[in-house]
Parts: C-alpha cells; sequence; structure tokens
C-alpha cells in the first residue's frame, strides 16, 4: 500500500468525527469548562470574570438559607414526579399489556404526553387550577388557590411534571413488559401459582431491570425541570417552587450573579453525574438480565 | 371403556353420561364466554378512565380553545362549551405572529433534526466501522457528554453567543443542538447489530466510505432514523429554556415562548391563549401519532432490553 | 395412580381451522408416551390441552377419572417442561426449582431437602446459586426438568425439551431422561418432532398428521406394523423407500411388476391383494433400506427369502460409521438401502440388489393405507 493512501485512511475516520465533535467542543466541553471557571469567580453583569474568590460562590451557597430551600424543594420535588410519573407509567402499561379491542388507541393516548411541550402543558394546567374557572376545583368541590398557595404550588408543579414523564414511562414500562417471555407465565400456572402470585414473582421482578433504567432517568429528569416553573409559578409563592435549575436561571438572568449561578450549574451537573455513574456501576452488576 | 368404569378413592363414580358430560359442557362454554367478557369489559373500563385523566388536561383545553370567553368565566360545571367558536383562534392568530412562530419553529425544529440525523449517522459510521487512533477514548467522550446536562452549561453558552454577537438569529437557535449523544449511541447500536462483513465486502466491490453509508447504512436503518427524527423534532419543537434566553425579537421567537406572550396578556384572553396552545401542540402531537410506531421499534430494538 | 383419557377432543382456532380434530387415547399410569409427528400436526396444542394452556374446543379431557376440562392449569397437578426452558430469569436455579414447592407454601427445609435431592440426581447441584440466564442450554435443560420432578405431579408434560440441545447433548440427555422415567414411575407425555428420539424413549407413540392420529402404538409395531404410507415413511431413518409396481396376474400367480421386474407373491401379500381388488391395478411398495440386500450381503442372508435381482445405479454413497447407506436409482424411483461397511459400490456403479420378501410393505395407492396391516 502506497503511502498517500496511507495517511489518506489514517485521516478518514476523523472526518466523520469531525461535525458532532465540533459542536459538542463549542457547545459543551468548552462551556462546561467555562462554568467550573465562571463558578470560582465574581462576575460584572456582562458575566464576564472579575474577582477570583475560588470555592467562595460555593461556601456562599452552602451558608444561604434560599439555596438549601432550592435543594430541599427539588428534593421533593423529584420525589413526587418520579413516584407520580413512573406510577402512571406502569399502571398504563399494566392496562395495555394483554390485547383487547382499541388498545392502539388507548396506548397512543398513554404515550402522548411525551409530545407536549413543558410550557404548553404549564398554561393549560394552570387554568384548569384557576381558583375561580379551574376545573379541578369544580370538580373537587373545593376552594383552593392552588397555584398560589405556598403548600400546593409545589405539588401542583410536580403533578404537572410527572403527568408531562408518564408518557416515555409508559413506553419504557410496556417494553420491559413485552420482553417477559410468555411461556413463564405458562410454566407458573403449571406450576400451580395464580395471578396474584405470578404477578408479584413473575411480572415485577420481570420488570426489575427497566424499573431501575427508568428510576435513574426519571430522576434525572425531573431535576431538569424548567418550562413549567417559569410558566406556572416563577419560583414562588415565596421561594416554594425555586427548583435548582429556576433558581440558575433567576440568579444569572434577574440578580447577575454569575458566579454563583455557575456554581449551582457545577453542583447540578455533580449530582446528575453521580447518579448516572451509579446507574452504570448497578447496571453492571447484573440488576440486568 | 376405562372411563365408564373410573372412580376416585372415595368410591364416588365421576365419569357422567353423554347428556351430562353435554350439559356441562354448554354450561362451562357460556361461563367462560361471561368471563372472557367480563374481563374485557373490566380491561377496557380500566382503559378509559385511566385514559380519561391523561387526557383531561389536553380535552380540557381543546374544549376551552372552542368556548367564547364568557363561557368560562362562570362558577358553573363547564366541560364543553355550550357555543362552540372558532374566535378565539382567530384572535390568537392576530393578537400574536403565531404563523411565524409556527415557521420558525418548523425551520428550526427540522434542520436539528436533520443536522443531528447526518451527524450522528457519519460518527456512528466511524465508531462502528472504522479502526483508528483514540476510537475508544472519543467514543468515551462523546457518551461522557450524556451526563452533562444542558441547563448546567447554558449560562457559558449563553455568555459564549452574546458575545459573538450571535443573540436573536437563527443559528444560535440551531447549532448547539445540531449532534446528540443519546443519536450516536442509538446509530451505533443498530450499526453493530450488521455484521463487519457487510462493511468489507462493499469495500471489495469498490464502494467508499461515505457511498456506503448513503446507500447501504441509511437505507438498512430508516427505522433507527425515523426514530431519532420523531424524537428529535418533538424535543425541538419543545424547547423551552434556550430559546427563552436567546431569542428577543418576535421575529425569532418559536413556538413555546411565542405563546407564552399571549400568557402575559390579559385575562380576559384566557380561551385566546389556550387556543394558541391547541395551536402550537397539534403539529407535535400529529408527528407523534404518525411516528410512535416507528419511534418504539427504534428506542427499543437495539437500545433497551430488558 | 395416574391415567389420562382424552375422548374425541378437537382444538379448533377461529371457526373451522381444526388443529386437533378427535383425539382418542387412553394413556395408562406410568407409561412414557411420544407424540411425534411433523411441525404443525397438532401435537403440542394437544399436550397444551392436556395442561390447560389452551382451551379444549370439543370432547373431554379425564385425569384420573375426573372430567377436567374445566380446571385452570394450577388446579391439573400436571408439570411441565418447555421447548425454551421457561426458566424465571431473575431467580438462581434454587429458586427456579424451588418455586413450584414455594407457592405451595411448604416449610422451607423441606424445600431445601428436596432442591439438594433432585440437583444430586441430575448433577447440578454445583449451579444451584447461579442465575439462571447465566447458564449454558445443556444446563438450562437440566434445571427445567429439575424444576418439573420437583413436585411428584400426576404427569409430566415435555414440549420438545431436547430439540435446542446440540446433537451430542441430545443423545446423552435422551438416555437420562429414560433412566429418569424408570425412576419417577409416573407418567410422561412427550412431544418430539424427531422420530428417533420418539423410537428410544417411548413405551407408545402416537404419530401425528394435520391434527389427526395416524397411529397409536408401541415403537416396534410402528415399525414393523404401520398403518399407512404417512407412518411407514415416518418412522425409521434412513426413511421406507416406495416404489409403485403394478399388480398382473400371470397363470395362477398375482405378481408385482415394474418395467420387467417381477416379485411373485405368496401367502398373505396374495391375499391382500386378491381381496382388495388390486389385481389390474397399482400398488405402492415399501421396503426399508435395511431389508435391501447386495451381492455381498446376500451371502450372508440365509435365511432370508429375497426377489430376484433388481439392477441400479448407485448414485451416492455416505459413510454412517459401521455402516454405508448407498442410494441408487432404479427405472427413475430412488432408493435407499443400508448395507455392510465392506460393500464397495461406489458412484456410477451398475450393481444388483435385492429386496427381502418378508419385509415388503404394499400400501394402497389412493387410501395410501397399509394393506397388510395386521391388528
Amino acid at each position: 500500500m502506497n503511502n498517500k493512501i496511507g495517511a489518506k485512511k489514517r485521516i478518514e475516520p476523523y472526518m466523520y468525527l469531525v461535525p458532532c465533535l465540533l459542536i459538542f467542543g463549542v457547545f459543551l466541553f468548552y462551556p462546561f469548562f467555562k462554568t467550573i471557571y465562571l463558578s470560582l469567580y465574581k462576575t460584572n453583569k456582562l458575566g464576564e470574570a472579575k474577582l477570583f474568590v475560588g470555592l467562595g460562590n460555593y461556601t456562599d451557597l452552602l451558608q444561604s438559607s434560599s439555596f438549601w430551600n432550592s435543594m430541599m424543594v427539588t428534593a421533593i420535588f423529584v420525589l413526587i414526579v418520579v413516584v407520580g410519573s413512573m406510577l402512571l407509567g406502569l399502571i398504563a402499561a399494566l392496562l395495555c399489556n394483554k390485547a383487547f379491542p382499541g388498545i392502539r388507541f388507548f396506548s397512543t393516548a398513554y404515550a402522548l404526553p411525551m409530545a407536549i411541550a413543558s410550557s404548553s402543558a404549564a398554561m393549560v394546567f394552570q387554568i384548569m387550577l384557576d381558583p375561580s374557572v379551574g376545573i379541578v376545583n369544580k370538580i373537587l368541590h373545593l376552594d383552593i388557590n392552588w397555584i398560589n398557595d405556598p403548600k400546593y404550588a409545589l405539588i401542583c408543579v410536580a403533578v404537572l411534571t410527572a403527568w408531562l414523564n408518564s408518557g416515555i414511562n409508559f413506553l419504557y414500562f410496556s417494553a420491559g413488559l413485552g420482553n417477559i417471555d410468555e411461556s413463564i407465565y405458562e410454566r407458573a400456572s403449571v406450576d400451580g401459582a395464580n395471578s396474584v402470585q405470578k404477578f408479584f414473582s413473575l411480572t415485577l421482578p420481570g420488570l426489575s431491570p427497566i424499573l431501575f433504567y427508568t428510576l435513574v432517568v426519571n430522576i434525572i429528569q425531573a431535576f431538569q425541570s424548567f418550562g413549567q416553573v417559569k410558566i406556572l409559578t416563577e419560583g414562588g409563592p415565596g421561594e416554594s417552587t425555586n427548583l435548582i435549575v429556576y433558581s440558575i436561571y433567576r440568579d444569572a438572568f434577574f440578580n447577575y450573579r454569575f458566579g454563583s449561578a455557575a456554581a449551582q450549574s457545577v453542583i447540578l451537573f455533580a449530582i446528575i453525574m453521580v447518579l448516572t455513574l451509579v446507574m452504570f456501576k448497578i447496571e453492571k452488576r447484573g440488576v440486568k438480565y | 371403556m376405562s372411563v365408564n368404569t373410573a372412580t376416585n378413592p372415595n368410591g364416588m363414580v365421576l365419569a357422567k353420561s353423554k347428556e351430562e358430560i353435554e350439559l356441562l359442557h354448554q354450561k362451562m362454554n357460556s361461563r367462560a364466554k361471561t368471563k372472557r367478557r367480563t374481563k374485557t369489559t373490566l380491561l377496557v373500563l380500566g382503559n378509559v378512565v385511566m385514559a380519561l385523566v391523561i387526557l383531561l388536561p389536553l380535552l380540557y383545553a381543546i374544549s376551552i380553545a372552542f368556548m367564547p370567553s364568557s363561557e368560562l368565566f362562570t362558577l358553573d360545571m363547564n366541560l364543553l362549551p355550550k357555543n362552540p367558536t372558532l374566535q378565539n383562534f382567530k384572535e390568537a392568530l392576530t393578537k400574536v405572529p403565531l404563523v411565524r412562530f409556527v415557521l420558525n419553529s418548523f425551520l428550526v425544529a427540522g434542520l436539528i433534526t436533520l443536522g443531528q440525523i447526518i451527524s450522528c449517522s457519519l460518527a456512528a459510521f466511524a465508531f462502528s466501522f472504522l479502526e483508528f487512533k483514540g476510537k475508544g477514548i472519543l467514543f468515551m467522550l462523546v457518551m461522557a457528554t450524556m451526563m452533562v446536562p444542558g441547563e448546567a452549561t447554558i449560562i457559558s453558552n449563553y455568555l459564549t453567543v452574546s458575545s459573538w454577537g450571535w443573540l436573536d438569529s437563527y443559528p444560535v437557535l440551531i447549532i448547539p443542538y445540531l449532534t446528540s449523544a443519546m443519536g450516536i449511541f442509538l446509530f451505533r447500536q443498530f450499526y453493530m447489530t450488521f455484521p463487519i462483513s457487510l462493511y468489507e465486502s462493499a469495500k471489495l466491490d469498490g464502494c467508499s466510505n461515505l457511498r456506503f453509508i448513503i446507500k447501504i447504512l441509511i437505507p438498512l436503518t430508516k427505522s433507527a432514523i425515523g426514530a431519532m427524527a420523531v424524537y428529535t423534532f418533538i424535543n425541538a419543537w419543545n424547547m423551552y429554556m434556550w430559546p427563552l434566553l436567546v431569542t428577543g425579537s418576535s421575529e425569532m421567537r418559536t413556538v413555546q415562548i411565542g405563546i407564552s406572550m399571549l400568557h402575559s396578556v390579559d385575562a380576559q384572553s384566557i380561551t385566546l391563549m389556550i387556543a394558541g396552545v391547541v395551536m402550537i401542540i397539534v403539529p407535535s402531537i400529529l408527528i407523534f401519532i404518525v411516528g410512535q410506531k416507528q419511534l418504539i421499534r427504534g428506542m427499543f430494538s437495539g437500545a433497551v432490553k430488558g | 395412580m395416574s391415567e389420562i383419557v382424552l375422548r374425541n377432543v378437537c382444538k379448533e382456532y377461529n371457526k373451522g381451522n381444526m388443529a386437533v380434530k378427535n383425539f382418542n387415547l387412553d394413556i395408562q399410569d406410568k407409561e412414557f408416551i411420544i407424540f411425534v409427528g411433523p411441525s404443525g400436526c397438532g401435537k403440542s396444542t394437544t399436550l397444551r390441552m392436556i395442561a390447560g394452556l389452551e382451551d379444549i374446543s370439543n370432547g373431554e379431557l379425564y385425569i384420573d377419572g375426573e372430567l377436567v376440562n374445566y380446571v385452570e392449569p394450577q388446579g391439573r397437578d400436571l408439570a411441565m417442561v418447555f421447548q425454551n426452558y421457561a426458566l424465571y430469569p431473575h431467580m438462581t436455579v434454587y429458586e427456579n426449582m424451588a418455586f413450584s414447592l414455594k407457592i405451595r407454601k411448604i416449610p422451607k427445609s423441606e424445600i431445601k431437602k428436596r432442591v439438594h435431592e433432585v440437583a444430586k440426581i441430575l448433577e447440578i447441584e454445583q449451579l444451584l446459586d447461579r442465575r439462571s440466564k447465566d447458564l449454558s442450554g445443556g444446563q438450562k435443560q437440566r434445571v427445567a426438568i429439575g424444576s418439573a420432578i420437583m413436585r411428584q405431579p400426576k404427569a409430566f408434560l415435555m414440549d420438545e425439551p431436547l430439540s435446542n440441545l446440540d446433537a451430542k447433548l441430545r443423545a446423552q440427555m435422551r438416555i437420562e431422561l429414560a433412566k429418569l422415567h424408570e425412576r419417577l414411575e409416573t407418567t410422561i407425555i412427550y412431544v418430539t418432532h424427531d422420530q428417533t428420539e420418539a423410537m428410544t424413549l417411548g413405551s407408545r407413540i402416537v404419530v401425528m398428521l394435520d391434527g389427526e392420529i395416524q397411529q397409536a402404538a408401541a415403537p416396534e409395531i410402528l415399525y414393523n406394523n404401520p398403518i399407512n404410507k404417512f407412518v411407514a415413511g415416518f418412522i425409521g431413518s434412513p426413511a421406507m423407500n416406495f416404489v409403485r409396481m403394478n399388480v398382473i396376474s400371470d397363470t395362477s400367480e398375482i405378481m408385482l411388476e415394474k418395467e420387467g421386474f417381477r416379485i411373485s407373491t405368496k401367502n398373505r401379500m396374495k391375499e391382500v391383494l386378491i381381496s382388495d381388488n388390486c389385481v389390474g391395478h397399482e400398488v405402492d411398495l415399501g421396503i426399508r433400506p435395511e431389508n435391501i440386500y447386495t451381492e455381498v450381503g446376500k451371502e450372508s442372508a440365509i435365511d432370508v427369502d429375497l426377489t430376484d435381482a433388481i439392477e441400479v445405479e448407485v448414485v451416492a454413497r455416505e459413510l454412517v460409521g459401521a455402516e454405508v447407506i448407498l442410494y441408487a436409482n432404479w427405472c427413475g424411483v430412488q432408493l435407499c438401502a443400508r448395507v455392510e461397511q465392506e460393500n464397495t459400490s461406489r458412484e456410477g456403479d451398475r450393481v444388483n440388489w435385492y429386496l427381502d420378501c418378508n419385509c415388503i410393505k404394499l400400501f394402497d395407492v389412493k387410501s395410501e393405507q397399509n394393506l397388510m396391516y395386521g391388528e
């Protein structure tokens, strides 16, 4: 083989990677390191690093009750969202597990929320939750100011998010149920198991690998919620729905504290990285089959 | 015949006469039929209830969109519009340049989808069929980007593009999203199922790499591309935070940002706002319904195996 | 005690599509019964109806005299081994084997004892802690059988349990299954499409085709006295040769004739040909490869009543261990003969073959029934 072809051959593979590496480099790796860099500085209103403060932004955050509130609120939010959306997805998937007339319509309906934007959904929920004209109060015969009451606002945002995320969970669980070999149910019947025993000894454990995967994906997704907060509550009332991403947004674009926002971004990244790594670790250990 | 004499340990004769058996068959068959029918009915009923719960926000939105504003503001139950009207849609279209938003969103989401498919198939091709130095590390690097949430880099990205003077333009909405680690992973997962001999025999036939991708790989991975296209388009259509930050003028706004302009107008225009929401949800829902099968097949055939 | 009786059992899928037609069978206690037939013949469906996994469309199924058509699978007290093993993938081998006892709320210590007992029999003790997905095919097979024999069910149902194993393992498992049957002393109903498996394992074989029983009999009866052409061709390997012959009458003799070659008939064969009005018509002659002799074999076949020579052209030769399978062309018909290794016939040779008169079967051309079938 001659040299020229050899050189071309050596370089060619990288050409295919150029587009994606370029985008990742400019819009992901560079800003990622820049965020870490910014988090070590005090910035001016234009976001330029002005004063090196080391871990100052972090220690400020750790001493700020607002940050801890935001973490707390985010944790509660994530909990409600994950449990809610997974339950919705699981119930829907179980309902669509056996063929019946109209199954295609229903399975489309259950997956549909994944096609809907958080911002659009938030506007619809706002009307639904309106204290005077909203359908929720009318149906439940209640008189609650859902969105403006610190007691309920977080739950409302969480329910909305759970609804949005339930669509993809339905797909995951349906796939998980479809992966369970039908013949193990037959064997269990012959072995003498009734339907309750089959559900708890076969269906649930059979779903466990995908259950776990879905759990982690859901947690990560819930952490990143933004649009619904921005439109429904703007972090309020008080700071009762000041989720971490909204807090970052507010610090950066209202308070112009880019350094502090960057530090929160790094913390958000750290949380998500740890979750992802834990997932891969456990996955390798063989929850999967 | 052994049946006629068969007895159980209690000495009870278990075998029955022909007529008795015939009667039993009839009874049990009708019982089984009833049971099956009840089961199906219950299942459908459960599904109807569940579907109502899931679809309630959407159905309610559609209902409001057709409601005259006066009908919404009552304390009575108002699930369905009594005098359906298209007025809300008309007004929503005149109050904000909704058509422009929709065109913007189609342009942005369409180009992002196209760009991702191209950049991801090229990268996935290299990662699955070619051998080169640093392949493992580069692949790890790409996969590691999945761990970085967009929200964590959004501030720096904003500062970068604003320092370039890119704010309020199409490129700023499109370019940062032209590739995705998930897409690369999905395509690679698909390509890995092809035997390497597919590539080798094409090479022996004198097929160039690019030709191989276009003529062989892409036709073979239609379902993955379909899944990717549906997923990417819907996500791009629904994008909120980034367009919110980088667009300022209404010429550049995408639907999600544009529609929230209606949000802030005044309380009397709720029905109008919902009409706008319904209009911008329709395209993403249509694409989802049309592409649902593709999406599911593509997402779950390689990526998630239980 | 377990006696399974099927009376006119039918399986009908969506209107008119009969998978099993009027299946009648009395299965005695401790029988090793085999359902065999080509794929789609209804053998698995029948087994699944016995297990309760498929509804019985028509007819009655009795287990120990009790009508069980409408008893759920869990109430029938049977155990089943599936073709794909159907191991519970998230459980260990131990848990898999213990499952059927656990759901019966049997004390843990009792289960443990039983699992170890069974594991010992099947030599899978070292696998008990492994997850079933990590096992090889042969190991999975053993675990599946082990799980089935944990209880003492009324009968074991096995649906092509060996079909996913490689040839060597299959032969080995076949021997072990036979041993197991002796040891368990329980009825086994076994489905296979492999006639070798059927012949070696079964105490009785049910040959099925298109949802109907063709013949149900002990292996040697099936081999020596097949009821029709299908059974004759299905049982035995290599398969029986069939040659269409003219039945002619020449003076007082009834002869089978093809292209000038004649076989004179006598005794039962002759009687049958006359009583069935075959003279002047055609019949299918069937002869097994092992009942064809070459010049070499002829010498040692002293007490065998051979026909005249037929001149054939050898077209292929296969060495199978101690024997040679020869394929030859005789007047446009392919014949196959199983001969001794010393035979030197090669491709292209023209040689003389002889048929063993006493082993010739005759089949009606239309109904394909064995004309010489004896009860």
